[in-house]
Parts: structure tokens; sequence; C-alpha cells
């Protein structure tokens, strides 16, 4: 190792502690990129391999166009698919939701359309287990005619089934009877996935009990592994064209598109935010890189007298930030995996799938690692340039932080600039850029501006501190100032984060608002009602004979495929089937929130009416340029086709792409039956009452019904759920702050032990010195969460401007002032917190030892 | 291993001058200085406080570039010498002793010694040059030491060899007994005494104290930035020259 390099490590090494904290305050920066840039690949992931854990060894499915949902005739299909070359075996599948009774009341609906977290019970061809997509932990698949069933083990513990005995599953058909031959190892297949609420039943006794003899929901197709499955799919596909079925010939897990269609715009929302975590890491880093420089600087001056060019000197300090920048990335990947991991199981909690797998992928990994390490390498640039400065001269002089009047003048510009670029009306992406250019701006302005900032601060504080601390506390605000250029990096690095926590819970303030103001409006109904396993098609009628009930009106959710104008990909959205007379202007209690000058009640109420038309979500318009007049290419039973739009409306569902349809076209897209009825009541009835009836009017259905309070709980709750991510990044904007405040005030320290010791001599308790350090910290924090929570809510509409622009949003932000008021009460106990180690070892302090000699 | 010992100045200063601005007031901190350093000599330079002698040091160790007149290293002009130049003339040509011995200190003391030549290129001869300094010098058994692990004359030997280790031409020394007792002090004193007697160092050393001063071979004195005297300490009244100059 060179002379300079072995220097370099040996500098490092030592301030341990504060090279571990610059390591970190950097890494975790990387680690919230990494996370950000995977969240999306591991959501779908995890979705993708649910899918094609189910689809066991199946390499192509047949299936009934974009529903999913409804059943086709499989006898030619099969025929036609086994006489095709290259198809080695096909067989029928169908699923059905058959909760069994005892556990009903634990049926949740997933947040993501398409994944069905209700017991699925799923009908094959059990008289060939190998090709189950399963393997037994006990017992043994069911046989044909038994009215057998194969459980997935994990849930029959937690139901406490065991094999041989008999459960009751509730169907549209009433509750049947079905004896537990096996326990399906929840490891594998098919038993992995749902949330193992899986069973497998031949499916010649399903079709029995659900009275569907000779249909299927899909086939599942064994390609000849010789042969390519691709152009196995394209011949399938050919020779099914000549069926008057619509169906499709797809990979297992393209279903997954939906999932990601809702993740993307989580993900694009976080980058930002974690783009300026980094950057607060990256601004921690020069912190540290600048004050190892100043305190330096009779050292880097006898280097220069006795050997070290100025080369060298830049060279040795850079070789330094080179150190920290690769154990930055270390740190960062390891911790980028880690958070990864536990958000990506967050994110499975709150969206309703199961955790499977992490995907890190390479790309991720490498745009991580370039950006922390161009980062860290920046903020070791400027400091090594001024390093290479120092004069030999300097050997011979003690060593002074330089007083910059003029930089406070140019803070005091940067502040100003800062606070301009957030007021101005942004718009669209150059919202984003501009919201980053903001606080980078607004953060250089704070630190070099300290010095003015501080003092009209320290006349509010220090007589406060001194009644807190004594002496001791009039003494530590003073450290302040007298530290400013230093503490003015710190104070920027809380200013920041507060104001990204402030900005930003006010986007999301605004997004909550915005959702519960579109369940104001658009979710109105007394009652809601939905089942674990379909509505009969009588149940609407019956439904409205009850006494109390004055409508009932069902809703459908379907899945359908999309095609946008101009050839983009297709993309799976989320199609709303609802009753035209739900939303008739004249007496139907329904409506929507239609966007300026793109329809109104009237004329979606006659639209839906006609059927045909559809109304499209405000996210179609801003993502596709979809408005009223256009077409929207949908594809049914009978391919794709064009529906006019007839307006479009708010809609807080599947991420945004919906489209609304009357129930009138539900055979278009594969028929079945509504998932929800909206019930509204005869005035004057008791919302209790109307539950009372329908739970017992309908028994074998096992009715969830809740009312429409709950119902609108319910709805917020899981628009809240789906921050996860965002407010676990915020809270690592916190710690980000306080490790920059920690670390500033070590450095502090390290520049005061004489002074300390002067301190600790005259009689200064150590309990004295901790406070004072622990002042120091309070007055960092509060004068730095002051300044963000200002520069925070001026953040707030450019902030939400730039969400708005990734998500197709529109978002007005809403200033959460209780976030306000504990960003304002607890940044004195973030200052205490950060103040604990460094107030330690400055307690240490040796009085003699430091008052000895200068090193 | 010896200096050269000829009567060749090592070191000239041919009308040096130099002021420094001081808000509105302008100091001249030297004002047309000549001085010689033949090989082998140790020249003491004395002077009340404000005289000039740390500034004319600075000069002669070209950590500083003179307003007027110039430095020349055995023989070799300095004046038109980038950084880097004056760098590397620094670092094979002059050896330095500081008051307050300037060691690095997450360095070991043999690390401290071979780091101008480890800079330098020169690892490989240095290190065997090591063992002869550490010898010399009495710190063979502490060469293993950190600093904060070494006695003040320890550490002062340790520089000493660090600034002798590239067989520089002049060592330049600048109060290199301020922060010893006297005791410890003239004990370096003494080494370098030795050092100029037996191996032919040649040394220039700032002092304002006289016994310090005693010890060098001839004493040069500055007042008001000007040189306003000498002698040599061989001389019989050379005590009393220096208490007339320096008014101790």
């Amino acid at each position: 190792m060179t002379a300079l390099r072995r220097l370099a490590l040996l500098n490092l090494l030592r301030h341990p502690w504060r090279s571990l904290a610059t390591v970190l305050g950097v890494g975790i920066g990387i680690a919230a990129v990494l996370t950000t840039l995977s969240v999306g690949a591991n959501v779908e992931a995890n979705v993708r391999g649910a899918l094609q854990a189910a689809a066991g060894k199946a390499d192509l499915l047949v299936t009934p166009g974009a529903s999913g949902r409804s059943v086709f005739e499989d006898g030619p299909v099969l025929e036609l698919v086994r006489a095709v070359r290259g198809v080695q075996a096909a067989y029928p599948v169908l699923n059905t939701r058959a909760e069994p009774v005892r556990a009903i009341q634990d049926f949740k609906r997933s947040i993501i359309p398409g994944v069905d977290t209700g017991f699925q019970l799923s009908g094959r061809v059990t008289s060939v287990p190998s090709n189950l997509p399963a393997r037994l932990a006990k017992g043994a698949f069911p046989t044909p005619g038994s009215d057998g069933v194969a459980i997935a083990q994990g849930f029959a513990n937690e139901r406490h089934i065991t094999v041989g005995e008999t459960v009751r599953f509730a169907t549209a058909f009433g509750d049947v009877p079905l004896h537990v031959t096996g326990l399906l190892d929840d490891r594998y297949g098919l038993a992995s996935t749902n949330g193992g609420r899986v069973g497998i039943i031949d499916i010649h006794d399903l079709r029995t009990i659900l009275h569907l003899q000779g249909r299927a929901s899909y086939v599942e197709v064994m390609v000849d592994p010789s042969v390519p499955v691709e152009d196995v799919r394209s011949r399938i596909e050919t020779r099914l064209s000549s069926l008057s079925q619509s169906l499709t010939v797809t990979y297992p897990a393209v279903s997954g598109n939906v999932a990601s269609g809702i993740v993307d715009t989580l993900q694009s929302g976080l980058s930002v935010l974690a783009v300026t975590l980094l950057a607060l890491g990256g601004f921690m880093a020069y912190n540290t890189f600048m004050a190892s420089v100043v305190e330096r600087t009779r050292e880097y001056a006898l280097l220069r007298t006795i050997c070290l060019t100025r080369g060298d000197v830049q060279r040795l300090a850079l070789y330094e930030a080179v150190g920290l920048s690769v154990l930055g990335v270390l740190a960062g990947l390891l911790l980028g995996v880690g958070l990864a991991y536990v958000i990506t199981r967050l994110n499975a909690v709150s969206l309703g799938f199961n955790f499977r797998t992490l995907v890190i992928p390479l790309r991720s990994v490498a745009i991580a690692s370039g950006v922390g390490v161009l980062v860290s390498l920046a903020a070791g640039v400027l400091p090594a340039r001024s390093a290479s400065r120092t004069p030999p001269l300097a050997a011979t002089r003690a060593a002074e932080e330089a007083s910059l009047p003029r930089a406070s003048l140019l803070g005091w510009a940067l502040l100003a600039l800062g606070v301009v670029l957030s007021v101005l009306p942004w718009s669209g992406y150059l919202a984003l850029a501009a919201s980053g250019t903001a606080m980078a701006v607004f953060f250089v302005g704070v630190a070099l501006a300290t010095p003015s900032l501080l003092r009209p601060a320290l006349a509010l504080f220090t007589p406060v501190l001194t009644r807190l601390y004594g002496a001791a506390g009039r003494l530590g605000a003073n450290f302040t100032l007298r530290n400013a250029a230093r503490n003015g990096v710190a104070i920027g690095t809380v200013a920041v984060g507060t104001g990204l926590i402030i900005g930003v819970g006010s986007m999301v303030n605004g997004i909550n608002r915005a959702i519960g103001s579109w369940v104001n409006t658009t979710v109105v109904g007394d009652l809601f009602v939905t089942t674990p396993v379909s509505f009969p098609a009588d149940f609407e009628q019956k439904a409205q004979q009850l006494p109390g009930v004055k409508v009932a009106s069902g809703v459908g959710i379907r899945v359908v495929r999309f095609e946008p104008k101009g050839g983009g990909r297709g993309r799976s959205i989320a199609l709303i089937l609802v009753d035209p007379q739900r939303f008739n202007p004249n007496g139907g209690f329904g409506r929507f929130q239609y966007i300026q000058g793109q329809g109104n009640n009237r004329e979606g109420y006659q639209a839906l009416s006609k059927g045909g038309e559809v109304l499209v979500a405000n996210t179609m318009r801003d993502r596709y340029g979809i408005q009223k007049g256009d077409t929207i290419r949908l594809r049914t039973v009978n391919g794709f086709r064009d529906f006019p739009v007839a307006g479009v409306v708010v809609d807080f569902t599947g991420g945004g792409e919906t489209v609304v349809g009357s129930m009138k076209d539900v055979a278009l897209f594969g028929g079945g039956s509504p998932d929800l009825f909206v019930i509204a009541d005869k005035p004057g009835v008791d919302p209790h009452r109307v539950r009372q009836e329908l739970l017992s009017a309908f028994p074998q259905l096992h009715l969830d019904v809740t009312l429409n309070a709950d119902y609108r709980r319910y709805i917020l709750q899981l628009t809240q759920r789906s921050f996860v991510t965002t407010n676990t990044l915020l809270l690592i904007a916190v710690l980000v702050a306080a490790l920059g405040v920690a670390n500033t005030l070590g450095m502090n320290l390290v520049s005061r032990s004489h002074e300390i010791a002067v301190l600790r001599t005259v009689g200064m308790t150590r309990g004295g010195v901790r406070r004072l350090i622990a002042a120091e910290g309070m007055v960092v924090t509060l004068v730095g969460a002051a300044l963000g929570v200002a520069f925070g809510l001026l953040l707030a509409r450019v902030i939400s401007s730039g969400a708005s622009a990734l998500t197709g949003f529109l978002l007005t932000p809403a200033i959460d002032w209780t976030l306000v008021g504990i960003a304002l009460l607890a940044s004195p106990l973030v200052g205490l917190v950060a103040s604990l180690l460094p107030a330690r070892r400055a307690a240490q302090v040796s009085p003699t030892r430091a008052l000895g000699f200068m090193e | 291993m010896t200096m050269r010992t000829t009567d060749a100045p090592v070191l000239r200063a041919s009308k040096l001058s130099k002021s420094y601005r001081l808000g509105d007031l302008t100091i001249e901190a030297l004002k047309d200085v000549d001085l010689s350093v033949r090989a082998g000599e140790f020249l003491a330079v004395m002077g009340p406080s404000g005289s000039g002698k740390s500034t004319l040091l600075h000069l002669l160790g070209l950590l500083d570039v003179p307003d007027a007149g110039g430095v020349e290293v055995v023989g070799q002009p300095t004046a038109d010498l980038d950084d880097d130049s004056l760098t590397a003339l620094r670092r094979t040509k002059l050896g330095f002793l500081f008051q307050s011995f300037e060691l690095i200190p997450n360095l070991t003391a043999r690390e401290n010694v071979l780091l101008p030549a480890e800079i330098a290129g020169r690892s490989t001869a240095a290190v065997a040059r090591l063992d002869e300094l550490a010898d010399q010098l009495g710190i063979t058994d502490r060469l293993g030491h950190r600093p904060r692990q070494l006695s003040g004359g320890q550490r002062q030997r340790v520089a000493l060899a660090r600034a002798l280790i590239n067989e520089p031409v002049v060592v330049l020394a600048d109060e290199p007994t301020g922060n010893l007792d006297t005791h410890t002090g003239t004990e370096v004193l003494d080494l370098l005494r030795h050092g100029v007697d037996t191996f032919g160092w040649t040394v220039v050393m700032v002092t304002h104290d006289p016994n310090a001063a005693m010890h060098a071979d001839r004493i040069v004195f500055l007042r008001d930035g000007r040189v306003s005297g000498e002698t040599l300490t061989r001389e019989s009244d050379a005590r009393a020259i220096i208490e007339r100059f320096v008014g101790v």
C-alpha cells in the first residue's frame, strides 16, 4: 500500500465513530434508493410468484379472455389443444371460492383486484396426481366421486382440521360437506399461494356441486420440453380461433400486471424521497470531510512542509473520501437488502399478497451504488481541494476556523432562491426537478447563513437553556455559535429532513383528504354486502323484498385488458360495472365526482343506461390522454372493442386505472354475478335492523354486511396502509438528520476538547459537560426544525405537483398541523438523543490530558 | 553517514525582503537580509520578538516566497520554481525541526521518521539509514511507539530523525527546545552539536535562548527585520555580545 493510501486509512481509523456515522449516513441514503428501486420489482415478483406456483407444471394456460372469472365449455377446447403438436398434456381446472364454514369470519378481500384472499377450492384431475401443482404432507389426494378435499396443512392446523374429518364448505349453492382426505405441503405449489387458503378437489365432484358439468375456469397445458413454448402457444391460439368462444393462451404469471400498476404509482413517488435521503447522507459526508480538513490543518501543513505537494494532499483527502464511499456503498447495499425485505413484507400485509421472495434487481444495485459513490465522492472533492490549499506556513500557526462574512450573504441569497423555487407554480415533471433543486439550494443556504440565523435564535433559546441546564446550558448555546460553520451543515440537514417530512406529509394528507372527499361523495348507500362465495342470480330480487330494503344495487369488479391508443403496451385495468339506476340524477342514490368539463351526472347516467359506453378515472386521462368524447379500447369476450367515453371521474381504486361501465354490459366481460351489493334502506329504517334481516335471509351465503360508516373507514384504512413505504422512508429521514447532528456534535467536541478540559478543571462536573453538549444538540435541532417546518410548508405544494406528475392523480397538499406540531416538539428530543454519545465522550475528557498536548 | 563538509554555502539568502499586511498596516518583517550558511556549520539566529527571525526561517525553508531577493539551496536558485518543485526541494534537501515536534499522532515513531523518504520513493535506502539514525539519537527502542507514548525529549529526537532521514543539506530548527525542560532541551542541543561535529550536519536554529544559541558556531542577530550583528561563539566575549543585542 502506498504511503498516502496508508495514511488515508489510518486517518479514517483515527476517528472510528465519526467514520462510522458518515458511512451510515451515506449507507442509509443508498439503502433508501435501492429499496425504492426494488419495491416495484418485489411486489410484482411476489404476485407473479404466487400465480406461477398456482400454475404448477403448466407451461401455458387457456383462459376465457380478459375476465378470468367466468367458465367455459372445456370439451372442445381440450380436444383441440391435445391435438396440437408439441402439447404433452392438457387438463381442465375449475376454481371457486368456498369458505370452510367455521372459518367464515376471517374472510378478507385483497386491495389488488384479481388477487383473492378468500378460500379457493381448485377442482382438478386428481386421477393424475403427478400433474397436480401440490405435494402431500399427509394423507392422499381426493379421488373422483369421493367428495373429498385436500387442504393446505397450515390452514388445517390453524383451524384444527385433521385428515378424515368432514368440513362444511359454503358455496353459492349452499353448504357442502367434504371429507378431508389429505393435507398439502404449504411450501410447494398451490398450497403456498393465497395465504395457504386453498384446497384441491376432484374436478368432477366440484362440477357436480356447482352444477357446472363440462365447464372449466381454464385449461392447463404442459408442453413437450423439446419444443419452444411460444411456438406451441401460437399454434394453440390459431386453432382456438376456430371456436365460437373467445379464449386466450397465456403464460401463467401474466395476470400480475395489475399489481405492477399500483406499485408503479407508489414507486415513482418514492424515488424523489429516496434521492433526497441520499443527498442528505451526502451532505453529512461533506460536513465530516470538511471538518476533518479543518481539524487537520496543522497536519496538512506539516505534510506540505516536509514532503507532500498540493496534489499529494488532495489525493490523500480524496483517498479518505473513496474509503468512506466504498464502505458507505457496502453498508448501503447490506442495509438496502434488509430494508427491501422489511418493506416488501409490510407491502405484502398492506396490499394483500403472500410474501414469497425478495428480488434485488442488479440494475437497481448498480444505480444505487453508482449514485452513492458519486454523491459521497462529490462530498469529498471540495474538502480535498481545501486541504490541498493549506499553506506550509500553517504548520507554524494555530488552526483557526475562518469566518466568512460574504458566505453569510450568499447563504441568505440561496435561502431566498430556495423559497422562490418552492412557491413558483411548477407543473408536471418540472415540479419534481424544482422540489429537488429547492431542497438542495435551501440546504446550502441554511448552512452558509447559519451564523446570522443563530444569533437571533440564541437570544430566544439561551434563557430557556440556562433555566433548564444552568451555566452548562448557556455555554452550550454559546458553543453552537462558535461552531457555526459546522453546525450550519447539521442545521441544514435537520431543516431539509424536517421540510421533507412536512412537505411529503402534507402531500399524503392531501391524498387522504381527496380520497376522503371522494369516499364521502361516491360511497353512498346504507349497507355494503359481500360474500365469500358467489351471489346467486336471484339475490337482488330477494333482497329487495326484505322489509326495510329500498334498493339493492349490484357492482361487478373485473380485470380487463386495455390497449392504449398509439400502440402502447397493453395493460390490465380494473373495470367497475354498476347498475345505472343507482346513478339516476332523479332518485338514484349514487354519485360520481366529475372532472370539470368532462361530463356530469346526467350525461353519465344516460351513457350507463344506454350501455356500451364508459366513464374513465381521471388518472386514465392524465396518463393516456383519454377525455370525454374519445373511445377506449377494451378486451371483451369477442375481442378488443372501442367504447365511447362519456365522462372522466375521480376514482382511487385500482391504482387509478379504472373504467366504470354498466352491468348491462357484464356479458361482454365474461358474465358472472356481482361482487358487491349496495343497499339503500327505506327512509327512517334502522340500518342495523336491515343488516340483521339480510343475514337471516341468506344464511347459506355467509354475508359480510358493512354499514356505510364502517365501509368508508375500511377504504380509508386500506389507502393509508399503502403509504407504509413512504412513512418508512420519512422515518429514515429523521434517522439521517439525527445521525448528522450526532456526527457534528462529535466533531465539535474534538475541536473543543481543550476548552472542555479547562471547564472541568475549574469545576464543571461530568454531568455539566453532558448537559452542555445536549444543549448544543437541542439548539441545532430546534433551529433546524423551525426552518424545516417553514420550508416544508412552502415545499408541500411543489412536492404535490411533482407527485401529481408522476402518479397521474391530481393532488392538492393539505398541511398536517399535527405533524408540524410533532416535528417542532420532537426536535429537542431528537437533539437530546443525538447528543447522547458525544456528550458521554465529552464528559470523559481528562482535564490533564487535554491540557497537556495539542494532539 | 555524513553530510557535505565544504566551504561552499549550502544555503544562501540574498537581499531577502518580506512584508505582511495586517488590516491597513504593512509590516516589513524582513528587509535586505543577506545570509550564507556553510556546510557543516551550526548557525543560530537570535532576536527579540518581532525581529523577523521566524520569517527568515520560513524563507530559508522555502515555506514562503520573498517580496524581493532570493534563496539558493546548494547553489540552485529557487525564485522561479513552482510549488511542486519547491516541495520536492524541501523534501530532499531540507530538514525541519519544530518547537511542537509535529509528529503524526496515528503513526509510530518509525513510520513518522520514514514518511518523507517513503513519499520521496526512497524507502529501501531509508530503512537501512533509520537504524543508524536511531542509534545515533538513542531512540532505537522507541521506534515502535506512537508519539503519545514518548516523552518530549524522545519526540524531538524522533522529529530530528525524520528531519535527517533524506540526508538534507541543512536542518532548519524553529525553537527546538521551546517545549522541553532545561535538562531535556540541553540534551537535544547536545545532540545537534554532536551531529554537526561528528557527522557534519548543517543546522540553522532560530532561538531566543542565549544558552541554546551558545551551542552554535555562529550567531546572527536580527532586529526590526535587518541583520544587526553577528558573533562567533568561540569568541570570549560572545556572551556579552548576546546580552547587548538581545538585552538579556
